[in-house]
């Protein structure tokens, strides 16, 4: 299985970025663009991270250039191929496996840009490098990672769900990080999400249904072995507006709400912290109240 | 190998620009002009004031240093492969067909300043004539590789390539001299092949080993220092 792994990565303006991934989809909601481009150019292996490592398969993009053969990816900027025409700066830029006539043609007919062929690379417009780009990365023979920024922000929605179809299929069994500031493409791709700040710091992972319908009351429940204390000092937290505890099957649960769901994040970290409490679980508490029956005591 | 190559193209594209067509253009123009100034000062002597000073001098360590800039497109060496690297190219072999291509670029332009001074300072057409040439040919040709090696070693310092500037002052002050220091630059080995002073009383097929193996580890070293 292949297995994406970020440890304490700093690369201005990202901030000590933590995050292990398998095959599957994750999503990272980004407030502005310049974090996440970073990201972005960090998984192709453009960026070496001044701090921590990034490894894939327990090699590091960067260090790697046969990994990055396997690596499909849509940047933030995407410039013109270097060539003449169209196919033949295609020909000349990808790897060997996939430089040959069918691939190119593929890779062009799947980027509506078949007809284009004999074009100067500099004459595509925004869109459609960007679209040549996701067709090469969705096209990557044995992917072990595709990172993508902002895969579905095309204007066709036929494109647009045909990318979705793909990359829902490619999740299976790679792992594919998406960058997006939409939170209905972010909600449409599913996965694991994470939310990236302006300042380059990651958040998550945040269950997908406060993103879905964000609640004015969100928050988590957080399954402990001291839930009296962790209560009292959630209790003192300004960013926890609601905070009740009790104890299920032998299991300490805290549930903390509030209006902001990285501060009642925030605000729990700091708590745990404080209280030197052994958490084993956080979870959505939204996610918990609807699997609770109705009618169901609580102390 | 392919990746070589496909460095090497890349490089030759880049090259091709207006830009630096206009600065190889303003380049032989200046060697033109001063050679014909030299030699409408004082007809003696003026081949070698015009090849030591404007030719060897400074088109050559220039040329060198504004093609190598080109192909690191103004930043650190290898950084502008990344349009290649993403797609499983190694930098370091991208690097090593770009400076090849740069090498062979300014060795040709090196030799063609040597018989633009040779044709309007030297005086009028004779064997020896065409020996200096011949002989100032090879010279500028090794000094042109050496310099490129050299600025492209001095391209993978600093964040952005800088490291270049400190690479062609280096040139400058030191090689004017002729103490150990002098030995560790490329231009004082080239002024003893063309018969001036030597660095260290070095004789002139040292000179050229030295340059030869200057050359060698400033390559490996700029290559040693680029990404994979």
């Amino acid at each position: 299985m292949r297995q994406l792994e970020l440890s304490n990565v700093w690369c201005a303006p990202l901030q000590g970025v933590s995050l292990r991934a398998g095959s599957g989809c994750v999503v990272i909601v980004v407030e502005s663009e310049p974090p996440g481009a970073m990201l972005i150019n960090l998984l192709a292996g453009l960026k070496c991270p001044t701090r921590g490592a990034i490894r894939l398969d327990g090699q590091s993009p960067h260090q790697a250039p046969a990994l990055r053969g396997h690596l499909g990816t849509l940047l933030a900027n995407e410039e013109p191929l270097a060539g003449a025409r169209l196919d033949e700066a295609l020909g000349r830029t990808l790897a060997p496996h996939l430089a040959t006539v069918v691939a190119i043609s593929a890779i062009l007919a799947n980027a509506d840009l078949l007809e284009e062929r004999s074009k100067h690379p500099t004459l595509l417009s925004y869109e459609q490098r960007r679209k040549l780009a996701l067709a090469i990365a969705l096209a990557t023979p044995s992917p072990k990672l595709l990172a993508l920024f902002e895969p579905l922000m095309f204007s066709e929605p036929a494109f647009r769900e045909q990318v979705l179809a793909s990359l829902v299929e490619l999740a299976e069994s790679t792992p594919v990080v998406c960058v997006t500031a939409s939170t209905r493409d972010a909600t449409a791709l599913g996965g694991t999400l994470y939310f990236l700040n302006s300042l380059g710091v990651l958040r998550g992972p945040v269950p997908v249904d406060e993103v879905r319908e964000p609640q004015p009351k969100a928050g988590f429940l957080v399954e402990c072995d001291d839930p009296a204390r962790l209560a009292q000092a959630l209790s003192t937290q300004p960013a926890v507006s609601d905070v009740r505890w009790f104890e299920e099957h032998a299991l300490g649960i805290v549930e903390a709400l509030g209006a902001d769901i990285f501060a009642v994040s925030q605000a729990i970290a700091s708590a745990v912290l404080d209280t030197g409490s052994n958490v084993r679980a956080v979870r959505s508490a939204r996610r918990l109240r609807d699997a609770e029956q109705p009618g169901e005591p609580r102390p | 190998m392919n990746t070589t190559v496909l460095g090497a193209r890349y490089a030759g594209e880049q090259l091709r620009s207006r830009l630096m067509g206009l600065g190889a253009g303003l380049m032989l123009a200046s060697v033109a002009c001063i050679a014909h100034l030299e030699r409408s000062e004082l007809a003696s002597g003026a081949l070698d004031r015009s090849l030591f000073g404007v030719v060897f001098g400074w088109a050559i360590p220039l040329t060198a240093f504004l093609i190598v800039s080109d192909i690191c497109s103004q930043r650190r060496l290898a950084f502008g492969f990344d349009p290649l690297a993403r797609f499983g190219h190694s930098r370091r072999w991208l690097g090593a067909g770009s400076i090849g291509v740069a090498g062979v670029l300014t060795a040709l332009l090196s030799v063609l300043y040597v018989w633009v001074a040779l044709g309007v300072a030297g005086s009028a057409p004779s064997p020896q004539l065409l020996g200096d040439g011949l002989t100032s040919s090879w010279i500028a040709a090794l000094g042109a590789v050496a310099y490129v090696a050299w600025f492209a070693f001095w391209s993978s310092v600093g964040q952005n390539g800088g490291g270049r500037f400190v690479g062609l002052i280096l040139d400058w002050g030191l090689g004017l001299g002729s103490t150990f220091g002098a030995s560790m630059v490329p231009r004082a080995h080239l002024r003893n092949l063309l018969g001036g002073l030597p660095p260290m009383t070095l004789g002139q097929s040292s000179s050229s080993a030295f340059l030869l193996g200057l050359s060698a580890v400033c390559l490996a070293l700029a290559l040693w220092r680029v990404d994979p």
